[in-house]
Protein backbone atom coordinates (compact mmCIF):
# COMPACT_ATOMS: atom_id res chain seq x y z
CA UNK A 1 0.00 0.00 0.00
CA UNK A 2 1.24 3.48 -0.81
CA UNK A 3 1.24 5.74 2.21
CA UNK A 4 1.92 9.38 2.96
CA UNK A 5 3.49 9.92 6.31
CA UNK A 6 5.78 12.21 8.24
CA UNK A 7 8.82 10.61 9.84
CA UNK A 8 10.91 12.79 12.11
CA UNK A 9 9.51 15.90 10.51
CA UNK A 10 10.11 14.74 6.94
CA UNK A 11 7.16 14.12 4.65
CA UNK A 12 7.48 10.92 2.69
CA UNK A 13 5.38 8.98 0.24
CA UNK A 14 6.37 5.35 0.21
CA UNK A 15 5.19 1.87 -0.63
CA UNK A 16 4.96 -0.40 2.41
CA UNK A 17 4.62 -4.16 2.43
CA UNK A 18 1.32 -5.45 3.81
CA UNK A 19 2.98 -7.71 6.31
CA UNK A 20 5.43 -5.26 7.83
CA UNK A 21 5.19 -3.92 11.35
CA UNK A 22 6.14 -0.31 11.91
CA UNK A 23 9.18 -1.51 13.86
CA UNK A 24 10.46 -3.50 10.86
CA UNK A 25 9.67 -0.69 8.47
CA UNK A 26 11.69 1.79 10.52
CA UNK A 27 14.64 -0.52 11.04
CA UNK A 28 14.82 -2.47 7.79
CA UNK A 29 13.43 -0.08 5.18
CA UNK A 30 14.35 3.35 6.55
CA UNK A 31 17.46 2.11 8.38
CA UNK A 32 16.44 3.95 11.50
CA UNK A 33 17.90 1.34 13.79
CA UNK A 34 17.74 3.43 16.95
CA UNK A 35 14.34 1.89 17.62
CA UNK A 36 15.03 -1.44 19.31
CA UNK A 37 13.22 -4.75 19.29
CA UNK A 38 13.04 -6.50 22.63
CA UNK A 39 10.05 -8.70 23.28
CA UNK A 40 7.90 -8.17 20.15
CA UNK A 41 4.78 -8.32 22.28
CA UNK A 42 4.26 -4.97 23.92
CA UNK A 43 5.93 -5.83 27.22
CA UNK A 44 9.31 -4.11 27.16
CA UNK A 45 8.90 -0.71 25.48
CA UNK A 46 12.27 -0.88 23.69
CA UNK A 47 10.44 -0.21 20.42
CA UNK A 48 8.61 2.90 21.69
CA UNK A 49 8.08 5.70 19.15
CA UNK A 50 5.72 8.65 19.13
CA UNK A 51 2.73 8.52 16.81
CA UNK A 52 0.96 11.88 16.62
CA UNK A 53 2.75 12.76 19.85
CA UNK A 54 1.80 9.70 21.92
CA UNK A 55 4.25 6.97 22.93
CA UNK A 56 3.24 3.62 21.43
CA UNK A 57 4.96 0.28 20.84
CA UNK A 58 6.06 0.11 17.20
CA UNK A 59 6.08 -3.70 17.41
CA UNK A 60 2.29 -3.63 17.74
CA UNK A 61 1.50 -1.29 14.85
CA UNK A 62 1.37 -2.29 11.21
CA UNK A 63 3.49 -0.05 8.99
CA UNK A 64 0.61 0.82 6.64
CA UNK A 65 -1.33 2.21 9.61
CA UNK A 66 0.91 5.28 9.85
CA UNK A 67 -0.60 6.64 6.64
CA UNK A 68 -1.62 10.22 7.39
CA UNK A 69 0.12 10.16 10.77
CA UNK A 70 3.33 11.55 12.18
CA UNK A 71 6.05 9.38 13.67
CA UNK A 72 8.96 10.48 15.84
CA UNK A 73 11.87 8.14 16.54
CA UNK A 74 15.02 8.57 18.60
CA UNK A 75 16.81 9.82 15.45
CA UNK A 76 14.65 12.95 15.33
CA UNK A 77 16.22 16.32 15.83
CA UNK A 78 12.97 18.10 16.53
CA UNK A 79 12.58 21.78 15.92
CA UNK A 80 12.08 22.79 19.55
CA UNK A 81 15.07 20.74 20.57
CA UNK A 82 13.24 19.05 23.46
CA UNK A 83 14.39 15.65 22.40
CA UNK A 84 18.02 16.76 22.35
CA UNK A 85 17.80 18.28 25.79
CA UNK A 86 16.32 15.06 27.14
CA UNK A 87 19.02 12.97 25.42
CA UNK A 88 21.82 15.19 26.78
CA UNK A 89 20.38 15.13 30.28
CA UNK A 90 20.18 11.34 30.23
CA UNK A 91 23.91 11.31 29.44
CA UNK A 92 24.77 13.92 32.07
CA UNK A 93 22.95 11.93 34.73
CA UNK A 94 24.69 8.73 33.70
CA UNK A 95 21.33 7.14 33.04
CA UNK A 96 22.32 4.70 30.29
CA UNK A 97 24.25 1.56 31.12
CA UNK A 98 24.00 -0.94 28.29
CA UNK A 99 21.71 1.55 26.57
CA UNK A 100 19.31 -0.88 24.97
CA UNK A 101 16.22 0.54 26.67
CA UNK A 102 17.26 4.15 26.18
CA UNK A 103 15.60 5.07 22.87
CA UNK A 104 12.29 3.89 24.27
CA UNK A 105 12.87 5.58 27.61
CA UNK A 106 13.76 8.90 26.00
CA UNK A 107 10.64 8.83 23.82
CA UNK A 108 8.39 7.94 26.76
CA UNK A 109 10.03 10.86 28.58
CA UNK A 110 9.38 13.17 25.65
CA UNK A 111 5.75 11.99 25.46
CA UNK A 112 5.36 12.91 29.12
CA UNK A 113 7.20 16.25 29.05
CA UNK A 114 5.36 17.46 25.96
CA UNK A 115 2.11 17.07 27.91
CA UNK A 116 3.21 17.84 31.43
CA UNK A 117 6.04 20.34 31.89
CA UNK A 118 6.03 19.94 35.64
CA UNK A 119 5.83 16.23 36.46
CA UNK A 120 6.19 14.68 39.90
CA UNK A 121 8.37 11.63 40.45
CA UNK A 122 5.27 9.48 40.45
CA UNK A 123 4.18 10.92 37.09
CA UNK A 124 7.61 10.00 35.77
CA UNK A 125 7.40 6.46 37.18
CA UNK A 126 3.99 6.04 35.55
CA UNK A 127 5.22 7.40 32.21
CA UNK A 128 8.07 4.88 32.01
CA UNK A 129 6.11 1.98 33.54
CA UNK A 130 5.90 0.40 30.08
CA UNK A 131 9.68 0.55 29.57
CA UNK A 132 11.79 -2.20 31.07
CA UNK A 133 15.42 -1.65 31.95
CA UNK A 134 17.49 -4.61 33.04
CA UNK A 135 20.50 -2.54 34.09
CA UNK A 136 19.85 0.65 35.99
CA UNK A 137 17.20 0.17 38.64
CA UNK A 138 15.40 3.17 37.12
CA UNK A 139 16.43 5.84 39.67
CA UNK A 140 18.97 7.57 37.44
CA UNK A 141 16.46 7.51 34.59
CA UNK A 142 13.81 9.16 36.76
CA UNK A 143 16.35 11.74 37.91
CA UNK A 144 17.28 12.49 34.30
CA UNK A 145 13.64 13.01 33.33
CA UNK A 146 12.96 15.29 36.29
CA UNK A 147 16.09 17.27 35.48
CA UNK A 148 15.05 17.52 31.83
CA UNK A 149 11.70 18.90 32.94
CA UNK A 150 13.49 21.61 34.90
CA UNK A 151 15.70 22.50 31.96
CA UNK A 152 12.71 22.63 29.68
CA UNK A 153 11.12 25.22 31.91
CA UNK A 154 8.97 23.45 34.50
CA UNK A 155 9.28 24.60 38.09
CA UNK A 156 9.41 21.55 40.35
CA UNK A 157 11.70 18.98 38.85
CA UNK B 1 3.63 -12.93 8.66
CA UNK B 2 1.15 -13.51 5.88
CA UNK B 3 -1.49 -10.89 5.10
CA UNK B 4 -3.58 -10.89 1.95
CA UNK B 5 -4.63 -7.28 1.53
CA UNK B 6 -4.77 -4.12 3.59
CA UNK B 7 -7.40 -1.41 3.40
CA UNK B 8 -7.81 1.86 5.19
CA UNK B 9 -11.22 3.23 6.14
CA UNK B 10 -11.58 6.89 7.09
CA UNK B 11 -15.32 6.80 7.77
CA UNK B 12 -17.81 4.29 9.17
CA UNK B 13 -19.48 4.18 5.77
CA UNK B 14 -16.25 3.27 4.03
CA UNK B 15 -15.52 0.64 6.64
CA UNK B 16 -18.81 -1.23 6.37
CA UNK B 17 -18.56 -1.09 2.59
CA UNK B 18 -15.11 -2.67 2.73
CA UNK B 19 -16.32 -5.30 5.20
CA UNK B 20 -19.28 -6.15 2.97
CA UNK B 21 -17.12 -6.42 -0.12
CA UNK B 22 -14.15 -8.41 1.15
CA UNK B 23 -14.30 -11.77 2.84
CA UNK B 24 -11.85 -13.00 5.48
CA UNK B 25 -11.12 -9.59 6.88
CA UNK B 26 -10.19 -8.45 10.33
CA UNK B 27 -10.57 -4.97 11.68
CA UNK B 28 -7.41 -3.43 13.09
CA UNK B 29 -7.11 -0.28 15.14
CA UNK B 30 -4.60 -0.12 18.00
CA UNK B 31 -3.19 -3.50 17.01
CA UNK B 32 -2.11 -4.29 20.56
CA UNK B 33 -3.58 -7.81 20.45
CA UNK B 34 -3.91 -8.52 16.75
CA UNK B 35 -0.35 -7.68 15.67
CA UNK B 36 1.07 -10.13 18.23
CA UNK B 37 -1.13 -12.88 16.79
CA UNK B 38 -0.19 -11.93 13.21
CA UNK B 39 3.49 -11.79 14.06
CA UNK B 40 3.39 -15.20 15.73
CA UNK B 41 1.52 -16.68 12.78
CA UNK B 42 -1.54 -17.53 14.87
CA UNK B 43 -3.64 -15.70 12.29
CA UNK B 44 -2.73 -16.00 8.63
CA UNK B 45 -3.94 -15.16 5.17
CA UNK B 46 -6.57 -12.60 6.17
CA UNK B 47 -7.01 -9.03 4.96
CA UNK B 48 -6.91 -6.08 7.33
CA UNK B 49 -9.23 -3.10 7.46
CA UNK B 50 -7.56 -0.30 9.39
CA UNK B 51 -10.00 1.89 11.30
CA UNK B 52 -7.44 3.78 13.38
CA UNK B 53 -8.13 6.96 11.39
CA UNK B 54 -11.94 6.92 11.78
CA UNK B 55 -12.38 10.06 13.85
CA UNK B 56 -16.17 9.84 14.11
CA UNK B 57 -15.81 6.76 16.33
CA UNK B 58 -13.51 8.51 18.72
CA UNK B 59 -15.69 10.28 21.27
CA UNK B 60 -16.86 10.27 24.85
CA UNK B 61 -20.07 12.09 25.61
CA UNK B 62 -22.76 12.30 28.24
CA UNK B 63 -26.33 12.70 27.00
CA UNK B 64 -28.88 13.01 29.77
CA UNK B 65 -28.11 10.12 32.06
CA UNK B 66 -26.26 8.05 29.49
CA UNK B 67 -22.56 7.86 28.67
CA UNK B 68 -21.63 7.02 25.07
CA UNK B 69 -18.13 5.97 24.10
CA UNK B 70 -17.01 5.56 20.49
CA UNK B 71 -15.46 2.16 19.87
CA UNK B 72 -12.32 3.68 18.38
CA UNK B 73 -11.50 5.69 21.52
CA UNK B 74 -8.22 4.54 23.02
CA UNK B 75 -8.03 3.85 26.73
CA UNK B 76 -6.08 7.12 27.06
CA UNK B 77 -8.79 9.01 25.13
CA UNK B 78 -11.45 7.76 27.56
CA UNK B 79 -9.26 8.50 30.58
CA UNK B 80 -8.76 12.06 29.32
CA UNK B 81 -12.48 12.52 30.00
CA UNK B 82 -12.42 11.12 33.49
CA UNK B 83 -13.15 14.49 35.08
CA UNK B 84 -16.63 14.45 33.53
CA UNK B 85 -17.40 10.95 34.81
CA UNK B 86 -19.50 10.73 37.97
CA UNK B 87 -17.97 9.21 41.11
CA UNK B 88 -20.37 6.29 40.88
CA UNK B 89 -18.38 4.76 38.00
CA UNK B 90 -14.99 5.04 39.67
CA UNK B 91 -14.36 1.32 39.15
CA UNK B 92 -14.65 1.73 35.39
CA UNK B 93 -11.96 4.41 35.41
CA UNK B 94 -9.75 2.24 37.62
CA UNK B 95 -10.15 -0.67 35.24
CA UNK B 96 -9.01 1.46 32.29
CA UNK B 97 -6.09 2.81 34.30
CA UNK B 98 -5.04 -0.75 35.05
CA UNK B 99 -4.77 -1.66 31.37
CA UNK B 100 -1.26 -2.51 30.18
CA UNK B 101 1.22 0.33 30.04
CA UNK B 102 0.98 3.94 28.81
CA UNK B 103 1.99 2.75 25.34
CA UNK B 104 -0.77 0.12 25.32
CA UNK B 105 -3.36 2.61 26.64
CA UNK B 106 -2.36 5.10 23.92
CA UNK B 107 -2.94 2.57 21.16
CA UNK B 108 -5.46 0.01 22.41
CA UNK B 109 -9.11 0.90 21.97
CA UNK B 110 -12.13 0.10 24.06
CA UNK B 111 -13.84 -1.43 21.03
CA UNK B 112 -10.85 -3.67 20.41
CA UNK B 113 -10.82 -4.80 24.02
CA UNK B 114 -14.47 -5.85 23.69
CA UNK B 115 -14.31 -7.42 20.21
CA UNK B 116 -11.27 -9.58 20.98
CA UNK B 117 -13.37 -11.41 23.53
CA UNK B 118 -10.32 -12.13 25.64
CA UNK B 119 -11.17 -14.09 28.81
CA UNK B 120 -9.65 -11.38 30.96
CA UNK B 121 -10.17 -8.04 29.19
CA UNK B 122 -9.89 -5.38 31.87
CA UNK B 123 -12.58 -2.99 30.69
CA UNK B 124 -15.32 -5.59 30.37
CA UNK B 125 -16.37 -6.63 33.90
CA UNK B 126 -17.21 -2.99 34.81
CA UNK B 127 -19.14 -2.57 31.53
CA UNK B 128 -21.10 -5.77 32.25
CA UNK B 129 -22.24 -4.61 35.70
CA UNK B 130 -23.12 -1.22 34.20
CA UNK B 131 -25.39 -3.05 31.75
CA UNK B 132 -23.61 -1.54 28.74
CA UNK B 133 -25.21 -1.79 25.33
CA UNK B 134 -23.23 -2.19 22.13
CA UNK B 135 -24.30 -0.55 18.89
CA UNK B 136 -23.22 -2.66 15.94
CA UNK B 137 -23.53 -1.67 12.33
CA UNK B 138 -23.29 -3.40 8.99
CA UNK B 139 -24.20 -2.30 5.48
CA UNK B 140 -27.70 -3.67 5.93
CA UNK B 141 -28.66 -2.81 9.48
CA UNK B 142 -27.81 -1.45 12.87
CA UNK B 143 -28.48 -3.48 15.99
CA UNK B 144 -28.03 -3.16 19.72
CA UNK B 145 -26.71 -5.98 21.90
CA UNK B 146 -26.32 -6.26 25.66
CA UNK B 147 -22.63 -6.58 26.34
CA UNK B 148 -23.40 -9.57 28.53
CA UNK B 149 -24.79 -11.47 25.53
CA UNK B 150 -21.99 -10.42 23.20
CA UNK B 151 -19.49 -13.02 24.42
CA UNK B 152 -20.01 -16.52 23.09
CA UNK B 153 -16.81 -18.35 23.95
CA UNK B 154 -13.08 -17.86 24.31
CA UNK B 155 -12.24 -15.24 21.69
CA UNK B 156 -15.71 -15.68 20.18
CA UNK B 157 -18.12 -12.78 20.02
CA UNK B 158 -21.46 -11.99 18.44
CA UNK B 159 -20.02 -9.92 15.61
CA UNK B 160 -20.38 -10.88 11.98
CA UNK B 161 -17.46 -10.49 9.59
CA UNK B 162 -19.41 -7.67 7.89
CA UNK B 163 -20.14 -5.85 11.13
CA UNK B 164 -18.44 -3.04 13.02
CA UNK B 165 -18.86 -2.14 16.69
CA UNK B 166 -19.72 1.55 16.69
CA UNK B 167 -20.23 2.54 20.27
CA UNK B 168 -20.74 1.49 23.84
CA UNK B 169 -23.44 3.12 25.96
CA UNK B 170 -24.46 2.79 29.58
CA UNK B 171 -26.63 4.64 32.05
CA UNK B 172 -24.99 6.36 34.98
CA UNK B 173 -25.91 4.33 38.07
CA UNK B 174 -27.97 6.02 40.78
CA UNK B 175 -26.11 7.92 43.46
CA UNK B 176 -26.54 5.27 46.12
CA UNK B 177 -24.60 2.74 44.07
CA UNK B 178 -20.89 2.52 43.65
CA UNK B 179 -18.81 0.60 41.18
CA UNK B 180 -15.78 -1.16 42.62
CA UNK B 181 -13.10 -2.92 40.60
CA UNK B 182 -10.15 -5.03 41.60
CA UNK B 183 -7.65 -6.95 39.55
CA UNK B 184 -4.75 -9.24 40.19
CA UNK B 185 -1.82 -9.41 37.82
CA UNK B 186 1.79 -10.45 38.22
CA UNK B 187 3.09 -6.90 38.29
CA UNK B 188 1.64 -3.45 37.91
CA UNK B 189 2.27 -2.26 34.40
CA UNK B 190 1.92 -4.59 31.44
CA UNK B 191 1.42 -8.29 32.15
CA UNK B 192 -1.76 -10.17 31.58
CA UNK B 193 -4.52 -10.14 34.14
CA UNK B 194 -4.84 -13.13 36.47
CA UNK B 195 -8.36 -12.27 37.40
CA UNK B 196 -10.55 -9.25 37.95
CA UNK B 197 -13.89 -8.55 39.57
CA UNK B 198 -16.28 -5.62 39.22
CA UNK B 199 -19.23 -5.04 41.53
CA UNK B 200 -21.95 -2.43 41.27
CA UNK B 201 -23.26 -2.31 44.77
CA UNK B 202 -25.93 -0.46 46.72
CA UNK B 203 -25.60 -0.78 50.48
CA UNK B 204 -28.09 0.91 52.83
CA UNK B 205 -27.76 0.55 56.61
CA UNK B 206 -25.24 -2.20 56.02
CA UNK B 207 -27.77 -4.23 54.01
CA UNK B 208 -26.89 -5.09 50.42
CA UNK B 209 -29.93 -3.70 48.59
CA UNK B 210 -28.68 -4.59 45.18
CA UNK B 211 -25.51 -5.97 43.69
CA UNK B 212 -24.23 -6.88 40.25
CA UNK B 213 -21.00 -8.82 39.96
CA UNK B 214 -18.94 -9.60 36.87
CA UNK B 215 -15.60 -11.34 36.57
CA UNK B 216 -12.76 -11.58 34.07
CA UNK B 217 -10.32 -14.45 34.02
CA UNK B 218 -12.56 -16.98 35.77
CA UNK B 219 -14.32 -18.37 32.74
CA UNK B 220 -13.79 -18.68 28.99
CA UNK B 221 -14.92 -15.05 28.76
CA UNK B 222 -15.93 -12.22 31.05
CA UNK B 223 -19.28 -13.00 32.63
CA UNK B 224 -21.96 -11.75 34.96
CA UNK B 225 -21.94 -13.79 38.16
CA UNK B 226 -25.64 -14.07 39.01
CA UNK B 227 -25.18 -17.01 41.37
CA UNK B 228 -22.80 -14.95 43.48
CA UNK B 229 -25.09 -11.91 43.39
CA UNK B 230 -28.03 -13.87 44.72
CA UNK B 231 -26.07 -14.91 47.78
CA UNK B 232 -25.64 -11.27 48.81
CA UNK B 233 -28.85 -9.50 47.83
CA UNK B 234 -30.85 -8.49 50.90
CA UNK B 235 -28.10 -9.76 53.21
CA UNK B 236 -26.32 -7.83 55.91
CA UNK B 237 -22.74 -7.04 55.00
CA UNK B 238 -20.97 -8.92 57.77
CA UNK B 239 -18.07 -11.32 58.00
CA UNK B 240 -20.30 -14.39 58.15
CA UNK B 241 -22.28 -13.57 55.00
CA UNK B 242 -19.16 -12.46 53.18
CA UNK B 243 -17.34 -15.68 54.06
CA UNK B 244 -20.27 -17.69 52.84
CA UNK B 245 -20.11 -15.83 49.52
CA UNK B 246 -16.36 -16.27 49.22
CA UNK B 247 -16.54 -20.02 49.83
CA UNK B 248 -19.40 -20.41 47.38
CA UNK B 249 -17.61 -18.27 44.79
CA UNK B 250 -14.55 -20.51 45.02
CA UNK B 251 -16.75 -23.56 44.41
CA UNK B 252 -18.42 -21.86 41.44
CA UNK B 253 -15.07 -21.04 39.90
CA UNK B 254 -13.52 -24.43 40.65
CA UNK B 255 -16.36 -26.19 38.86
CA UNK B 256 -15.48 -24.29 35.68
CA UNK B 257 -11.81 -25.23 35.79
CA UNK B 258 -12.08 -28.82 37.01
CA UNK B 259 -9.72 -30.16 34.38
CA UNK B 260 -6.98 -27.57 34.90
CA UNK B 261 -3.69 -28.20 36.76
CA UNK B 262 -3.73 -27.91 40.51
CA UNK B 263 -1.52 -24.85 40.90
CA UNK B 264 -3.75 -22.98 38.47
CA UNK B 265 -6.79 -23.88 40.58
CA UNK B 266 -5.08 -22.68 43.75
CA UNK B 267 -4.17 -19.42 42.06
CA UNK B 268 -7.76 -18.85 40.91
CA UNK B 269 -9.05 -19.60 44.42
CA UNK B 270 -6.81 -16.99 45.96
CA UNK B 271 -7.63 -14.49 43.22
CA UNK B 272 -11.42 -14.75 43.34
CA UNK B 273 -11.44 -14.61 47.13
CA UNK B 274 -9.12 -11.61 47.36
CA UNK B 275 -10.77 -9.68 44.54
CA UNK B 276 -14.29 -10.21 45.88
CA UNK B 277 -13.19 -9.02 49.31
CA UNK B 278 -11.91 -5.84 47.71
CA UNK B 279 -15.05 -5.03 45.74
CA UNK B 280 -17.80 -5.93 48.19
CA UNK B 281 -17.66 -2.94 50.48
S1 LIG C 1 9.67 -4.91 21.32
FE1 LIG C 1 7.88 -3.74 21.35
S2 LIG C 1 7.36 -3.68 23.44
FE2 LIG C 1 9.05 -5.02 23.42
S1 LIG D 1 20.47 0.57 30.35
FE1 LIG D 1 20.54 -1.54 29.88
S2 LIG D 1 18.44 -2.02 29.63
FE2 LIG D 1 18.38 -0.04 30.43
Amino acid sequence: MNIQTVINGKKISVNVKNDMRLLDFLRDELELTGTKEGCSEGECGACTVLIDGSPVNSCLVMAFQIDGKEVVTIEALDEDGNLNIIKDTFLEEGAPQCGFCMPGMVLSAKGLLDQNSNPTRSDVKEAISGNLCRCTGYTTIEDAILKSAKKLGGKNG
Amino acid sequence: MNIADVYKAETVKECIKLLAKHKETKIISGGTDLVIKLNEGQIEGISLVDISSIKELNFVKIEGNTIHIGSNSTFSDVLNHKSIFPKSIKGFVEALESVGSPQIRNAGTIGGNICNGSPAADSIPPLIVLGAKLTIISKKRERIVDIEDFFLGKGKVDLGSNELLKSISFDIPNEDSKLNFYKYSYRNALSITLGSVAALIDIQNNIVQDIKIATGGFSAYCIREREMEELMIGKELNEENLNYLLNSAKKIVQKRIETFPNDFKVLKNITIEGALRHVIR
